[in-house]
């Protein structure tokens, strides 16, 4: 796993977003396990009580669970990569959009280029 | 969650500069802490008051529960900025002299870490390159299980692969029932890693915040914070 | 705690003093060597090995000097290395009194002083050189009946008086070590100074107690014989006059001793400054 965090949002927030983003993408799978906390905040170079509380909130969204001794694990529940998945794209538009408006293209000028693009780079 | 560190009301001069101003200071455990300040500011006068090798002119220290002595110093792993070995002395005769003073040290531990390092055993202090022997210190000082790390500057001078090891190495050893105190001027390197900050001015605590809550209530990072309140 | 301390300072040292003493008893048997084959031979061997005899003498007692001034040089710098500059970030730190790690010093201070007193006495016995000069153990014999004889006329015992000496030379060495170690406390607290400074300041204040303790001695003295009304003209009171100063100066080194050790380990415990 490969973090990266920047000064403007609290860690925690951060290491949430990350998470929520290796779900979306399939790199952690419904049902993975989860290295322990203290393992996971040595690998991102981060405060244990920081993962901690990460992990705790991811939780309390539903998207991790822990069995009592055998540790965290991703959610069971295949809706949740999906949500994830279009939150993200939602996010994704929602920047696009706003970049867009603010060079003042119109959304039939973002169609035409979203799919020139898509053509052009045979996606 | 007990106090690791309690400071009350202490002032330290040096002849006629006060260096520590009737300073307060309370530390849970299981807290990383990052004390922050620029150079002078009294972070490693604090640091060594706590360490019991300079005393305080007015005040108390206690270091999980005791007094600054004999019983402070069994529970508290300093590391002092300098090198403080007999050059002479090998890397296996410094972990001897840990064990032998220390009940806390685990020479496994230290023996692992080092192995882990490239660090010859057998070779001298004195022969070793400045980051090495750093590494060193480094080791012996987190293979105790103390109730209180101070690192003073643990990461000055020292190239950016090596302040990885020493972060992981103080993220690995960290428990809840034990305390961080980390001293430094290079806080982007350090910040993820922090629970609290204190900042110290002139002697006297400025703030005593957790990294979290200056990062969202103030919206920025402790660095640019820092950057603010100790601008010239 | 006090015997580690002293283990790591006897190790700490040991690198010196061994090969120094080793060295010393190597010139004191290689002399002896060329003395018996002096002895045993004639013409040229008999002329080179005086030679060799002459010469190895005289290495021997430049080595002498050498071991007395780097031991004292060493166990000097181990002390202000050990407690007083950086290393002392490592000593000050560990759960032990200043009290320990002052005495740990003092102890193997006078375990090296004497260990090389003994060596030096044994290598100069060994070397022959005393045999060559026509000293042996019947002529050191009857110097100490002699002397206990006359002892004895006066009203003191013979090897008490020795054991005297004897004892006054250990308390002397120890206080002689003891204001080393509290000049160089005295230097290293002062809040004063930087690095080079500070040793400065330490010679100073050595050279400062030094002229005090001696005008105190001279004063003691003084005022002893003063008191003593003493006659010089009487043969018998001699004996029984210098015993009495020799132990009036232990007495006094010994509380000098006890001033410097406070000094010691007050000043560490309390004005403790690592740079």
């Amino acid at each position: 796993m490969d973090w990266k965090f920047n000064n403007d949002s609290p860690i925690y927030q951060q290491i949430m977003e990350q998470i929520k983003a290796m779900i979306a993408t399939g790199i952690l799978k419904a049902g993975d396990k989860l290295p322990s906390v203290r393992e996971l905040a040595v690998e991102a170079e981060v405060n244990p009580n920081t993962m901690q509380k990460a992990l705790s909130e991811l939780e309390r969204e539903g998207l991790l669970c822990s069995k009592r001794t055998s540790g965290r694990f991703v959610s069971d529940n295949p809706s949740n990569a999906n949500n994830l998945q279009e939150e993200m794209m939602m996010e994704c538009i929602k920047v696009f959009i706003e970049n867009m408006k603010k060079l003042g293209y119109s959304m039939e000028d973002c169609i035409k280029f979203i799919e020139k693009y898509w053509q052009d780079n045979s996606l | 969650m007990e106090n690791i560190l309690e400071c009350r009301n202490i002032t330290k001069r040096y002849g006629s500069k006060v260096a520590i101003n009737n300073l307060s200071v309370t530390v849970g455990s299981g807290k990383i802490t990052g004390l922050l300040g620029p150079n002078g500011s009294g972070k490693t006068t604090l640091i060594k008051l706590i360490a019991g090798i300079l005393n305080a002119d007015e005040g108390e220290i206690f270091a999980g529960g005791n007094r600054i002595g004999i019983e402070s110093k069994k529970i508290v792993s300093y590391l002092p900025e300098r090198p403080y070995f007999t050059p002479g002395m090998k890397v296996s005769e410094t972990i001897k002299f840990f064990s032998d003073f220390y009940n806390d040290f685990s020479s496994d531990a230290a023996e692992s870490m080092l192995k882990s390092l490239d660090i010859n055993p057998d070779a001298r202090i004195r022969t070793l390159s400045k980051g090495n022997r750093e590494k060193v210190q480094l080791v012996l000082v987190m293979s105790r299980k103390a109730k209180l790390y101070l690192l003073d500057e643990p990461m000055g001078g020292v190239d950016p692969a090596a302040r990885d090891f020493i972060l992981k190495t103080i993220l690995k050893n960290y428990n809840e029932n034990a305390g961080v105190i980390i001293s430094t001027h290079l806080i982007s390197d350090v910040e993820k890693v922090l629970d609290d900050v204190i900042f110290i001015k002139n002697g006297q605590m400025m703030l005593h915040e957790s990294v979290d809550d200056i990062r969202s209530n103030k919206g920025k990072s402790v660095d640019s914070l820092f950057r603010e309140v100790f601008a010239c | 705690m006090l015997g580690k301390l002293i283990k790591y300072d006897l190790n700490a040292c040991s690198r010196i003093i061994i090969p120094l003493n080793a060295f010393i008893v190597l010139c004191a048997l290689f002399s002896r060597l060329m003395l018996f084959i002096y002895d045993i031979s004639d013409g040229t061997f008999k002329s080179i090995s005086r030679i060799l005899f002459t010469l190895l003498i005289f290495i021997l007692i430049l080595s002498i000097i050498a071991t007395c001034v780097i031991t004292l040089v060493m166990v000097v710098l181990r002390y202000r290395n050990n407690l007083l500059r950086d290393e002392g970030y490592l000593m000050h730190t560990l759960p032990v009194s200043p009290v320990k790690l002052y005495y740990s010093k003092m102890v193997t201070a006078m375990l090296f002083f004497i260990t090389d007193v003994v060596v030096i006495i044994f290598s100069i016995i060994l070397s022959g050189l005393p045999k060559h000069s026509g000293i042996g153990w019947a002529e050191v014999k009857s110097a100490m009946t002699t002397f206990n004889y006359g002892a004895l006329k006066y009203g003191v015992n013979g090897n008490f008086y020795i054991i005297c000496i004897l004892i006054l030379f250990l308390v002397a060495l120890y206080s002689s070590v003891a204001q080393l170690f509290a000049s160089l406390n005295i230097g290293y607290s002062l809040p004063f100074g930087k690095g080079a400074s500070k040793d400065l300041i330490s010679i100073i204040a050595y050279i400062i107690t030094y002229i005090v303790s001696q005008i105190i001695i001279v004063i003691l003295f003084i005022t002893a014989a003063l008191l003593a009304d003493f006659n010089f003209a009487d043969e018998t009171a001699v004996m029984g006059y210098t015993s009495v100063m020799l132990c009036m100066a232990i007495a006094i080194m010994a509380v000098f001793a006890a001033i410097y050790n406070s000094v010691s380990i007050i000043l560490m415990q309390k004005k403790l400054n690592l740079e």
